[in-house]
C-alpha cells in the first residue's frame, strides 16, 4: 500500500519515462554488446584459423596475405553482431513491456504511458497517481545491478586460445613451400631444357655444314622434344625421357658423322701416303710450273694416290688423273689446270671436313646440352615421392640409352658398366640385352660391346668413344639391365634394385629384361625372369668364348638369326600371346633397313 | 451519496475488512480475497467446499464488518421460489378490509448466504435467477428492487450429490467467482481448535458500511488496465473454446464449450480489484493469473472424455494462462 501514497505526476512524465526507457535500452545494449562479442569473433577467427592452416599446409600462403582475410571474417562477425543488437528500434511502448517484465514492474510503465498517450483512461484520482508511482518505480530500478556488464568467461578463454592458435600456426613453416618450390625448380628446369632445345635447333638450322637430311632428321627430333615439354602435364619422367632421346639421336647422329669424317680423313690421309706426303706440293708445282717435283715415280704414286681417292673423293680423284694425263700428254696447260682444280678440290674436301668437324662437335656440345638439361631435370625432382623416381626408373624410352649418359654426368666412368658387364657376361648374352643403337660399325661395336665382349668394350677402341656416354650407355644396358638399374640409382640417389619387387613381395633375385614398349606398344608390363636356381645362367646353342674380346659383327649380319630364332620361337608358341607383338614390333623396328 | 472514497480510505478499509474476518477465519486468505473481490465488484460468488470448513462463518463474518444486512437461506429439495422470494399474504385491515401485503422473503437483504445451493430444485434455484442478475424481485406480477448492495454468496457440497441438483451452465454464470474451499492446512486447523473449542468466542466488528462497499468497487474499477493486458485476457478466454486457433492441448481434448463473455468480465473486474487491493495502481498480468481460476472454472464446459477422467478445470486454465503468458509483449 506504500505506493498508493504516491504523489502525482511530474512535468513531461511521458519524455521523462521516454528517456528512461532509451538509457536503459543503450545499457542494454552495450550489455548484450559486451557479452556477445567474444563470441561473434569466435566463428570468424575459427574459420579464418582453418582457413590459414589449410593454406599454410596446402599452398603455403604467406600470413601476411591471409591476415587481412582472417581481420575480415572476425570484422564480419563483429559487424553482424553490431548490426543486430544496435539496429533495431523499438516502439517506446515496446520498450515498457520488455523492460518492466525483466524489472519486475508489473505493467506500470506500459499502462503508465498508455495513460499518457490516452489510448486507455482510468479514473480521475488513479490516473496521476498510477502514472507517478510508475515513475518512482522506474527511477528507483538499479540498472547496473539488473543490467551488469557480463563477461562471458568460456568465450573469452575460447577466444583467447583461439588467438593462440592463430599466432601458432602465423609461426608455423610452411611445410607445402618446398614441395613447392621443387616443383617451381622442376618446372624452371623443364622450362630450361625447352629453352635450350628451342637455342640447339637454332643452332642447327643455320649449320649448313650438315647435310639435309640429318639436319632435318635432327630438327624433327627436337621438335618433337619442344612438343613435349611444352606440355603442362609433363612429368619430371617423360620430359628426362623425352630430353635423353633426343641426346641419344645427337649422339648417335655425331657418331655417325664423325665416322664419316674420318673415313674420309683416312682416304685423304692414304691418299697423302700412297701420293707422297707432298701431294698438294705436288699439285701446286704442277699447276704453277706444268712439271712435277723430282722424286721417285710421283706421277705413279699421284696415280695410286688418285685410286685411293676413288671411293671417298672421286672428284679429286678425276682431277689427279686428268692433270696426269695431260701431263703424259704433254699438255703443260692442261696438266697445270687440272692441278689447280685438284687443288682446289682438296681445299674444299679439307675445308668440308674442318666444317664437319665442327658440326660434329656442335652435335655432341648439343647432345651435352640436352643431357645437362636432362640431368637437371631429374637432380630437381630427387626429393619426389619415392613413386616418382620408381616411375622415372620405369619410364619407357629411357630403359637403358639415357642412363649411361647420367653416369657419364655424374662423373661415372664408362668402365662401371662395362665391368659389370665382365662380371657378368652371360647376362648380357640374352638376346633382349642387345642395344637397338647404332647404324654404323662403330656403333654396332658400341652396342654389342653388352655382350660378352663388353668387357672390351670399356677397353675402348679409340679414345673418342671412350670419352662417349652414349657409347657407354649402349653397352651398359646391354648386361641384364643391371647397368640401367645402378645408372638411375646415380642419378636421382635411389637404392640399386629397387625396382625389382614388381609383384610387393619383397626384394629377389630378378634378372630383369627390357621390355621395349616404345615400339608399338602404349604401356606394357616390365617382365621380370627369375633366375634358374643356382644362379646358372640359361644358355642355348654354341656360344663360342670370344678371344678376341671385341664385338665386330656388323648388325645387319646377324639380324636375320635373331630374326629367324624370334620367328621360331613366335611359331612355337614359346612366346606368350600377349607378347608376340612386342617380339614382332621390336625385330621390325631393328631392322637394318628401316 | 457520500464523497467519493480516496485511494487512501480504500487501502485502510481492505485492510481492515481482511483483517477484521481474519480473526474468525484461520487461514482461507485466497478464499476471503475472492470473496472480497466479488463483493466489491457487486458481484455474487459461489463457494464449494465440503460441510466444515467455514464457508458460512466467513459469509457471516464479513456481513459482520461489513455491516451488511445479512439472511442465510439453507437451501432444501422442498424449499419453495417463494422461500426466498417472499409472498403476497392477504391480511385484514382494521376496517376489516382484506389486502394482500408482500412480504419480503430472505433475499431482501444485502447479503444472502444460500447455503447448498444444489440441494434445491432448478425452479427455487432460478428464484435467484432475477434476483441475481437483475436485483429484483417479481411476485405476482410486481417487481420488488433489492436493497444495494446485493450479493448472493452461495456454497455447495461438491460430494454429497445424492439428492442435489447442479446448478445450470446459466445460473453458474451468474457468478462472478466460483471460490474452493480447501481443508486447512496443519497449522491452520491447530488454530481453529484452538480459537473454536473455548468458552471465548470471537466476532468481527464492523468496519465498513454499505456505502463505503459501493464505494471501493467504484474506486477499484476505475484502475487502469493496459491495452496489451486487455488482449491477453481476450485471448485467455478465447484459448478456452476449443474451436480456437488460442486453445491449448487440454483445451482441444477436454472441453466441450468454453468460458462466456461475462467470464472475461468477471477476469478484467476482479483483476481490477484484485490489483487495488494489492496496493498496485494498475492491473498487472499477475492480477489476471490470480483470478483466472476462480473467474473460469465455472464456466468451462467439459466434454464426457473430460468428465469420465475427472478433470480439473484448474489444469486447463493454468495450460491457457501458461500458454498466453509466453507470447511476446
Amino acid at each position: 500500500m506504500a505506493s498508493l501514497a504516491a504523489g502525482p505526476a511530474g512535468d513531461g512524465p511521458r519524455a521523462s519515462l521516454t528517456t528512461l526507457l532509451q538509457r536503459w535500452e543503450r545499457r542494454q545494449r552495450w550489455q548484450r554488446t559486451w557479452l556477445g562479442l567474444p563470441r561473434s569473433l569466435l566463428p570468424g577467427l575459427a574459420l579464418g584459423l582453418a582457413l590459414l592452416l589449410w593454406s599454410r599446409l596446402r599452398f603455403g600462403t604467406s600470413v601476411e596475405s591471409l591476415l587481412p582475410a582472417l581481420a575480415l571474417l572476425a570484422g564480419t562477425g563483429l559487424t553482424l553482431l553490431l548490426a543486430r543488437i544496435w539496429l533495431p528500434a523499438r516502439p517506446t511502448l515496446a520498450l515498457a513491456r520488455k523492460f518492466e517484465q525483466e524489472f519486475g514492474l508489473s505493467e506500470r510503465l506500459s499502462t503508465a504511458l498508455e495513460l499518457l498517450e490516452g489510448r486507455i483512461y482510468g479514473g480521475a484520482e488513479l490516473t496521476p497517481l498510477q502514472i507517478a508511482d510508475a515513475g518512482s518505480r522506474a527511477r528507483g530500478v538499479d540498472v547496473a545491478r539488473q543490467m551488469p556488464l557480463r563477461s562471458d568467461r568460456r568465450a573469452w578463454a575460447l577466444l583467447a586460445l583461439l588467438l593462440l592458435a592463430i599466432g601458432l600456426v602465423t609461426r608455423l613453416p610452411a611445410p607445402s613451400v618446398p614441395a613447392d618450390a621443387q616443383e617451381e625448380a622442376q618446372e624452371a628446369a623443364v622450362d630450361e631444357a625447352a629453352a635450350a632445345v628451342e637455342r640447339i635447333s637454332e643452332e642447327l638450322a643455320s649449320d649448313t655444314a650438315l647435310p639435309a637430311e640429318l639436319r632435318q632428321q635432327l630438327q624433327r627430333e627436337l621438335e618433337r622434344s619442344r612438343t613435349l615439354l611444352g606440355q603442362e602435364a609433363l612429368s619430371p619422367e617423360e620430359a628426362f625421357a623425352a630430353l635423353s632421346e633426343s641426346a641419344e639421336q645427337f649422339d648417335q647422329q655425331a657418331l655417325a658423322l664423325e665416322e664419316s669424317i674420318q673415313q674420309q680423313m683416312q682416304a685423304l690421309a692414304d691418299a697423302q701416303q700412297v701420293g707422297g706426303e707432298q701431294l698438294e706440293a705436288a699439285l701446286q708445282q704442277l699447276e704453277n710450273a706444268g712439271t712435277l717435283p723430282p722424286g721417285d715415280d710421283v706421277a705413279g704414286r699421284l696415280e695410286q694416290a688418285a685410286a685411293s681417292l676413288e671411293a671417298s673423293n672421286p672428284e679429286l680423284a678425276e682431277a689427279i688423273r686428268e692433270a696426269l694425263q695431260a701431263l703424259r700428254d704433254s699438255q703443260l696447260q692442261n696438266a697445270s689446270n687440272a692441278a689447280g682444280l685438284a687443288r682446289q678440290v682438296l681445299a674444299q674436301q679439307q675445308q668440308q671436313l674442318a666444317r664437319a668437324q665442327d658440326s660434329q662437335q656442335r652435335l655432341r656440345a648439343a647432345s651435352d646440352q640436352l643431357r645437362d638439361s636432362a640431368s637437371q631435370i631429374a637432380q630437381r625432382s630427387q626429393a619426389s615421392p619415392l613413386v616418382s623416381q620408381e616411375r622415372m626408373q620405369e619410364q619407357p624410352g629411357s630403359g637403358g640409352q639415357p642412363q649411361a649418359g647420367d653416369m657419364a654426368m655424374q662423373g661415372q666412368p664408362q668402365e662401371s658398366g662395362a665391368g659389370q658387364t665382365g662380371e657378368n657376361p652371360e647376362a648380357g648374352s640374352l638376346p633382349g640385352s642387345n642395344s637397338q643403337a647404332g647404324e654404323g660399325e662403330d656403333a654396332q661395336a658400341g652396342s654389342q660391346g653388352g655382350q660378352p665382349g663388353g668387357q672390351q668394350t670399356g677397353q675402348g677402341q679409340n679414345a673418342s668413344e671412350q670419352e662417349r656416354p652414349g657409347l657407354g650407355g649402349q653397352a651398359g644396358d646391354s648386361p641384364g639391365g643391371a647397368g640401367m638399374e645402378e645408372s638411375f640409382a646415380g642419378v636421382q640417389g635411389a637404392p640399386p634394385g629397387q625396382g625389382n619387387d614388381p609383384d610387393g613381395l619383397g626384394q629377389r633375385e630378378f634378372a630383369p629384361v627390357y621390355a621395349p614398349r616404345r615400339i608399338g606398344a602404349s604401356q606394357g608390363p616390365e617382365l621380370y625372369l627369375e633366375n634358374d636356381p643356382g644362379d646358372s645362367p640359361l644358355m642355348e646353342g654354341d656360344f663360342a668364348p670370344n678371344p678376341s674380346g671385341e664385338a665386330l659383327v656388323p648388325w645387319n649380319e646377324i639380324y636375320g638369326d635373331y630374326l629367324d630364332a624370334a620367328s621360331r620361337a613366335l611359331e612355337s608358341d614359346y612366346i606368350p600371346l600377349g607378347l608376340r607383338d612386342v617380339v614382332h614390333d621390336y625385330f621390325s623396328a631393328l631392322e637394318p633397313g628401316r | 451519496m457520500a464523497d467519493e472514497l480516496k485511494l487512501e480510505e480504500f487501502g485502510a478499509l481492505a485492510q481492515a475488512i481482511e483483517a477484521e474476518v481474519g480473526r474468525v477465519i484461520v487461514g482461507q486468505r485466497e478464499v476471503l480475497r475472492s470473496v472480497l473481490i466479488c463483493i466489491l465488484s457487486g458481484r455474487h460468488a459461489l463457494l464449494e467446499g465440503v460441510p466444515g470448513l467455514g464457508k458460512t462463518m466467513l459469509i457471516r463474518s464479513l456481513g459482520a464488518a461489513l455491516d451488511l444486512r445479512f439472511t442465510r437461506i439453507q437451501f432444501t429439495p422442498d424449499l419453495m421460489p417463494a422461500d426466498i422470494t417472499g409472498t403476497d399474504i392477504m391480511e385484514e385491515g382494521e376496517d376489516g378490509s382484506r389486502l394482500f401485503r408482500f412480504h419480503e422473503g430472505p433475499v431482501f437483504a444485502n447479503l444472502v448466504l444460500a447455503d447448498e445451493i444444489n440441494r434445491a430444485t432448478p425452479k427455487t434455484q432460478s428464484a435467484l435467477l432475477e434476483a441475481m442478475q437483475e436485483k429484483t424481485v417479481t411476485v405476482a406480477g410486481r417487481s420488488y428492487p433489492l436493497q444495494d448492495p446485493f450479493f448472493v454468496l452461495a456454497t455447495q457440497n461438491p460430494l454429497e450429490m445424492e439428492g442435489t441438483y447442479p446448478l445450470p451452465e446459466a445460473q453458474l454464470d451468474r457468478f462472478m467467482f466460483k471460490v474452493r474451499v480447501d481443508f486447512p492446512r496443519p497449522d491452520e486447523l491447530i488454530d481453529i481448535l484452538e480459537r473454536t473449542t473455548g468458552a471465548d468466542e470471537t466476532w468481527p466488528r464492523r468496519v465498513a458500511n454499505g456505502d463505503q462497499v459501493l464505494q471501493m468497487g467504484r474506486l477499484a474499477l476505475t484502475t487502469p488496465v493496459a491495452t496489451h493486458l486487455m488482449e491477453r485476457a481476450a485471448n485467455l478466454i478465447l484459448a478456452t473454446h476449443p474451436q480456437e486457433a488460442q486453445a491449448t492441448d487440454l483445451v482441444r481434448q477436454y472441453v466441450r464449450y468454453g468460458s462466456s463473455p461475462r467470464g472475461a468480465q468477471a477476469l478484467v473486474i476482479g483483476a481490477r480489484v484484485n490489483a487495488l487491493l494489492e496496493g498496485r495502481l494498475n492491473v498487472a498480468w499477475e492480477d489476471i493469473e490470480s483470478v483466472a481460476p476462480a473467474a473460469l472454472r465455472h464456466r468451462l464446459l467439459l466434454n464426457f472424455e473430460g468428465l469420465a477422467e475427472g478433470t480439473d478445470p484448474d489444469d486447463i486454465i493454468r495450460e491457457a494462462l501458461h500458454a498466453v503468458s509466453r507470447q511476446p509483449a
